[in-house]
């Protein structure tokens, strides 16, 4: 067997414009519609079939409603169980956010880059978007947070039982690692860029 | 692997079968790592919010 050609690693993490390179721009950036665009198109279609098919709220569910529903149902009960009962109107982001990575890392895990001029591409392995979706859910916690308590969601940074010579110290590091929490989030996901 | 296959019986079994089934166990891998980057992603998101709708 002779040399089957150099493999570039870093090839598949490559962003490439598609088309839109010329004209699309907004305030001066290009906006070309990129590969990495085109997956998180194609992982929402894949994911809307999905959910559309199983989406018929038979009394006796066929296969592809349990699967849909078991999907749900996971979300539902990682939401009741951490957050509580009101964590139930957080369900339609949660399932999305995981619902999203979960699909947009399964695509990139295909092994479609056999078929000639297909080239398969993970969009979360790239930290402009692990980035966003990390901004969006700290933004939402900001939100819910001073919005149901106002200027006392504060002592979120001042845990119970604290003594009151370490009040100096304390909410110090509570708020680093609060702040830390968005970055925390996004490298998570794209560093083992899989 | 299909090199290994195509010199001999021998060489085969001792370096193409175990090529093949590490290719196999790294792909579980990925799709297991697949899940639970989704997964922790949403418990995290689901703690920090646990955090931001029950203030102590």
């Amino acid at each position: 067997m002779a040399e089957q050609g150099k493999v570039d690693p870093m090839h598949q993490f490559m962003i490439e414009p598609l088309f839109g390179t010329d004209h699309w721009t907004i305030a001066g950036h290009n906006i070309a519609f990129t590969n990495s665009a085109l997956w998180m198109l194609i992982t929402f279609v894949v994911l809307f079939a999905f959910v559309a098919g199983g989406a018929k709220g038979q009394t006796v569910p066929g296969r592809w409603q349990v699967m849909v529903e078991g999907l749900v149902g996971f979300i539902d009960n990682l939401l009741a169980a951490n957050v509580g009962p009101k964590g139930k109107k957080y369900v339609p982001y949660i399932f999305s956010l995981f619902s999203f990575i979960l699909f947009s890392n399964v695509l990139g895990l295909l092994p479609l880059g056999l078929i000639k001029g297909v080239h398969p591409f993970t969009s979360t392995s790239h930290f402009t978007v692990t980035g966003v979706l990390a901004i969006l859910s700290f933004s939402i916690v900001l939100i819910v947070g001073f919005a149901r308590h106002g200027l006392h969601f504060f002592s979120l940074f001042v845990p119970h039982g604290t003594p009151a010579w370490l009040l100096w110290l304390i909410p110090v590091i509570e708020l680093i690692s609060f702040l830390v929490r968005p970055f925390s989030l996004a490298l998570r996901l794209f560093f083992p860029a899989l | 692997m299909i090199s290994s296959t195509n010199s001999g019986m021998l060489w085969g079994t001792v370096v193409g079968l175990p090529s093949f089934a590490l290719m196999i166990a790294i792909c579980a891998l990925e799709i297991l790592v697949a899940g639970i980057q989704a997964y922790v992603f949403a418990l995290l998101t689901s703690l920090y919010l646990n955090d931001a709708e029950n203030l102590h």
